[in-house]
């Protein structure tokens, strides 16, 4: 190799770490401090009851901040809220689409659909899944988000996440589910408490939440 | 001593005769020892990768091997040149955005780029199988991986369950849920893909490239890992079930969940060596 050539090399070689190195150096901190402790367990008539996580589950998700509770109201109504935070720094674990954990644990998905939930002046872009364990029939709503906005795709959510870090934002990660019976009453109940539900969830995480274009 | 102080010449000889590209190769490995620390760590935390340790030993091993077949002085290959820029601007864009398995390819990518430039067309057909083993040190993101091997782990649960209710153990499979008198198996892996994929893929690919003729065989028995990686997935399974119902489970958490690794991989090994066996005869002409 000529000496030329080397030099050229070494120039790229050196030019190429320095730019990562610069790109690390300037990028934000993850929100730190995310306490769910302060969660409301009681929402109008809604009251909760938080349901203990599995600790291989936590394992294998390892989220730096994780809420699970089932909301009850008086008529006999339940929701399932379940939402989990990850810094950006968190390389061990990671969030799971419940297209793989629902058929996992042996719950048919038998339909999807897209599903736009309003909150504030914004919509949520979630998804919908119609699921069946035996005789059981639920509805799971679920969406990521992202400091580059939300979304139930698992490849958008990887894309927004590298979108974010690109623009130097915070490539901090949330899930948001909600369960639900299937039937029409509870689905009419489920509409309700997710859009306030959901306000919630966006006071204590450190995302924004989605603004009308 | 006489043979020590020879070797230690050949050596010496060796390096001034490369010593630019060792210089640029030891540049990169310094330069990369944040991304090849998170990797080693990754290889420490994921059972699926621990083979990554193996694989840059193996790799090096793969090209000493082969030194005497590579000529030099050679044509460098400016087709080197695109590989290393791939690598180096790929390398940029993993890092601000953050994605290391872009980041850890575009390693690879840089280091190929820059070896092939070096040795030249000729000598790097000889050596590319190295470079291309790199990556299976790699894990692959979650998202895909799950998408991909997700229905065989579903499938590999539904078969162990048909085999356990024959031998008589009384099970339900749910999903990747088993559920047998007082145990459930598998709940904390229910939406985990298939294990030890790419281990087996990556020993696969090593075993047909050492010891397969051609360039179809090889690749049918890098292809068999995973219909193998499946089969070894219900032994497994099927192991664990049988001692928790027939010992204990706690027999079954402790022993067979930390024994179930290496009885896959032997498993996997000896499926993959008859594999290997059948793809390599050949009938004798008449």
């Amino acid at each position: 190799m000529a000496k030329k050539t080397f030099l050229i090399f070494l120039g790229l070689v050196i030019a190429t770490f320095a730019f990562c190195a610069v790109v690390k150096y300037y990028r934000p901190d993850p929100a730190h401090g995310v306490e769910l402790s302060q969660f409301p367990l009681r929402h109008g008539e809604w009251v909760a009851e938080q349901l203990p996580i599995a600790a291989g589950v936590v394992d294998i998700l390892r989220p730096d901040a994780i809420f699970n509770a089932i909301y009850s109201n008086p008529q006999g109504d339940q929701v399932d809220l379940f939402f989990s935070y990850f810094a950006g720094e968190n390389t061990q674990g990671g969030v799971h689409s419940p297209r793989n954990c629902m058929p996992g644990s042996g719950w048919v998905i038998l339909k999807t659909e897209p599903r736009s939930i309003p909150i504030g002046n914004g919509v949520i872009p979630a998804s919908r899944l119609y699921v069946k364990y035996g005789q059981a029939l639920r509805v799971v709503d679920y969406w990521y988000i992202t400091s580059h906005g939300e979304t139930a795709n698992d490849y958008t959510l990887k894309f927004y996440t590298m979108v974010s870090a690109l623009q130097f934002k915070p490539t901090d990660v949330a899930f948001v589910r909600f369960v639900s019976p299937a039937d029409s009453t509870s689905l009419a109940q489920l509409d309700q408490f997710e859009q306030e539900m959901s306000q919630q969830v966006y006071t204590l995480l450190p995302f924004d939440p989605p603004a009308s274009n | 001593m006489n043979q020590v102080a020879g070797n230690q010449a050949l050596l010496a000889k060796h390096l001034k005769a490369h010593l630019y590209p060792y210089l640029l190769l030891g540049a990169i490995v310094l330069f990369s020892l944040p991304i090849l620390w998170d990797l080693v760590a990754d290889w420490v935390r994921d059972d699926n990768y621990s083979h990554g340790f193996f694989i840059i030993p193996i790799s090096i091993w793969l090209i000493y091997r082969q030194r005497h077949e590579l000529v030099f002085p050679a044509k460098p290959a400016s087709s080197g040149w695109i590989l290393f820029g791939l690598g180096a601007f790929g390398l940029a864009v993993g890092v601000a955005a953050n994605e290391y398995f872009s980041t850890r390819v575009a390693l690879v990518l840089l280091v190929t780029g820059l070896v092939l430039y070096y040795v030249g067309k000729e000598n790097f057909k000889k050596i590319w199988f190295s470079f291309f083993f790199l990556l299976f040190m790699i894990p692959i993101p979650a998202v895909i991986y799950n998408a991909a091997t997700f229905p065989m782990q579903l499938f590999a649960s539904d078969i162990t369950v048909s085999m356990l209710q024959a031998i008589g153990v009384p099970c339900v499979g749910k999903g990747n849920v088993i559920q047998l008198p007082e145990y459930s198996l598998e709940v904390l892996e229910a939406c985990s893909g298939l294990r030890s994929l790419v281990t087996l893929m990556a020993l696969a690919a090593l075993y047909g490239y050492l010891t397969l003729p051609g360039k179809v065989r090889p690749v049918i028995l890098f292809l068999a890992a995973i219909p193998i990686a499946i089969v070894t997935n219900i032994f497994r399974i099927f192991f664990t079930a049988v001692t928790a119902y027939a010992i204990s489970t706690a027999f079954a958490e402790d022993f067979m969940h930390e024994m179930s690794g290496l009885l896959v991989f032997i498993t996997a090994l000896a499926l993959t060596l008859i594999l290997g066996g059948i793809l390599k005869w050949r009938r004798k002409p008449s």
